[in-house]
């Protein structure tokens, strides 16, 4: 994937508390290649908070490297951090705003403190970039007059002003309406596309990820535990986050039905699934649950499936539908179950 | 002699008071300046030294918060200001006047001005400062264009409050020679028995305060974006 544009190794954070430790990241690794929207997500505790701070060397990590564009950020001087800072733009959950500035003002900040331009430059480049954002006509406006979609598209315009390399985005529509966010991740999308932005988004909401995200890394307990292409982990039965990508309703199986889960991709999505099974002379099927959602371009189809068949016809099912070119495995109730809570647990049942 | 006429005619209205007048705005002028310069830099400094602050200096922070500013505040004002004495005269080389009563002035209220200052910046939301810190900005751009800015209305309220404070001690440094509306009210109300000299020095304190309020509050309508 060529050289990336973030690159995290073996980041460690431990928090003492008196004589209690706090090991808020035990081990975080991660690789970004440019131009590429990666996700992570994590539920409250996973260690979100304490991974952004780490990245922009709010919080210095306990062990660790972060690189940006090549450049170790825990090995900079003083000058050197806050010049490597510049190339990372960061988009808050709350945007902070400074309520004392216009919001030309706050985007031309980053120019400001980076020195080296007049007042005049730096206004017609915050007017551009407040344009760039859809914000034509709220130059003058104070943040406190704004609404929340509009503050986050002042703190975007703003994390963009000193032309960065990287976005990175924490938990950046978790306080907005489900309009404004849509706004917000369109235009997130949008702009790596057309700056060539690489974009962290760190966010607790699964359908940030399924919206905006080209790859993925699951967040828990400080450690990365699945990390891949959404379509990659999403076709990976086995893994949380296909269970979260894909979620499907708790299921009402009768007693004496076997189930059977089956995972199309692309093509495979669209197969006429009862028709297979019928054709594995598996009699009935019922289609107990099924999801279609379309992940970084790809369709999926992710399906439990009730038959009133034996054991071994289930599996002769099984390998009808791989043959056809779809991932399918059996499945007792118990863990059609737990495949739910695995899912509500990462945030994807909602 | 009816009050009206004891109005305009008692010279400690006619002649004293403008005096006093001039005397009392001298000292609290003076001495406010003089805390807002160095009580906002001791607030700064406490802010910034504080443990979790943009500098911690802990030695320093508890040197500054408990000995120097706790220890400072704990003296009511009309102790400190005969305590100093000797500090004043060898300062400025007498005791009386309204010159002389800015260095105990500013000794009593630049702590309490700190507090304040302290107080003020605490109210940032610490996400702002996480802001402009991963913007590149330095310690020192953090501080003069987004803690101060954004603490405006706090920091201007804080001066309203530390001026009005000074009208008050600048009142009870007048009665050991530091001249001003307090000694005209003690030397001629009090002990003359003018009771219009002491409602006229009332209603001019009053007046006085009032108008610090009001264009403290004015300027933090003005400035107050939030």
């Amino acid at each position: 994937m060529g050289t990336p544009m973030i690159e995290v190794r073996g980041l460690e954070k431990t928090f003492r508390q008196g004589a209690k430790e706090i090991r808020a990241l035990r081990g975080v690794d991660l690789a970004v290649a440019p131009g590429r929207i990666h996700g992570i997500i994590g539920q409250s505790g996973a260690g979100k908070s304490t991974l952004v701070r780490c990245l922009t060397l709010l919080e210095p990590p306990t062990s660790g490297t972060v690189s940006v564009a090549g450049k170790d950020l825990t090995r900079e001087s003083r000058s050197g951090l806050l010049d490597s800072r510049r190339r990372i733009g960061m988009v808050f959950q709350h945007a902070n705003l400074f309520s004392s500035r216009t919001a030309r003002d706050n985007v031309a900040y980053p120019l400001e403190v980076a020195g080296g331009s007049d007042a005049a430059a730096r206004r017609a480049r915050a007017d551009e970039l407040l344009a760039l954002v859809g914000l034509e006509g709220f130059e003058g406006s104070y943040p406190a007059q704004l609404s929340g979609g509009q503050k986050q598209r002042v703190g975007i315009a703003r994390a963009l002003a000193s032309d960065p390399d990287v976005l990175l985005c924490d938990e950046p529509t978790s306080a907005l309406d489900p309009a404004s966010t849509e706004g917000v991740l369109t235009l997130i999308e949008d702009l790596s596309r057309r700056l060539g932005l690489t974009v962290l988004v760190i966010t607790h909401e699964m359908h940030v990820v399924k919206r905006l995200c080209h790859e993925v890394s699951l967040l828990q307990d400080g450690r990365i535990v699945q990390s891949g292409d959404l379509g990659d982990v999403a076709s990976d039965l086995d893994s949380p986050l296909s269970a979260a990508l894909l979620p499907l309703p708790t299921p009402h199986a009768a007693r004496d039905q076997r189930l059977v889960e089956v995972l199309g991709r692309g093509r495979a999505a669209s197969l006429p699934i009862t028709q297979l099974v019928r054709d594995a002379g598996a009699g009935d099927v019922e289609i107990l649950a099924g999801t279609v959602e379309d992940l970084a371009g790809e369709r999926f189809s992710h399906q439990l499936l009730g038959l009133s068949a034996t054991e071994a016809s289930a599996d002769a099912v099984v390998a009808r539908l791989q043959e056809a070119g779809l991932t399918a495995r059996v499945r007792t109730a118990r863990q059609a179950a737990q495949d739910h809570v695995t899912a509500d647990e990462i945030g994807g049942a909602r | 002699m009816t009050w009206l006429e004891k109005l305009t005619t008692n010279p400690a209205i006619t002649e004293a008071l403008p005096e006093a007048v001039v005397e009392t705005l001298l000292m609290v002028a003076i001495s406010g300046v003089a805390t807002v310069l160095i009580g906002g830099l001791l607030g700064i400094v406490l802010h910034v030294t504080r443990p979790g602050g943009l500098n911690p200096m802990p030695a320093l922070y508890t040197v500054l918060s408990a000995v120097i500013v706790n220890i400072t505040r704990s003296i009511p004002y009309a102790i400190l200001m005969v305590a100093l004495i000797p500090l004043t005269k060898w300062l400025v080389g007498t005791a009386i006047g309204p010159i002389a009563a800015t260095i105990s002035l500013t000794i009593g209220t630049a702590p309490f001005f700190a507090r304040l200052v302290e107080s003020a910046l605490r109210e940032i939301p610490s996400g702002t400062v996480d802001a402009a810190q991963v913007m590149g900005s330095t310690r020192g751009q953090v501080i003069r264009k987004v803690l101060l800015p954004e603490a405006m209305p706090g920091l201007i309220a804080a001066t309203t409050t530390t001026l009005v404070t000074l009208v008050g001690y600048s009142a009870m440094a007048g009665l050991i020679g530091g001249g001003g509306l307090g000694r005209l009210a003690y030397n001629y109300g009090y002990q003359r028995f003018q009771t219009e000299v002491m409602v006229v020095t009332i209603v001019v304190i009053v007046v006085l305060v009032q108008l610090i309020q009001w264009i403290g509050d004015l300027l933090i309508r003005r400035m107050d974006h939030r």
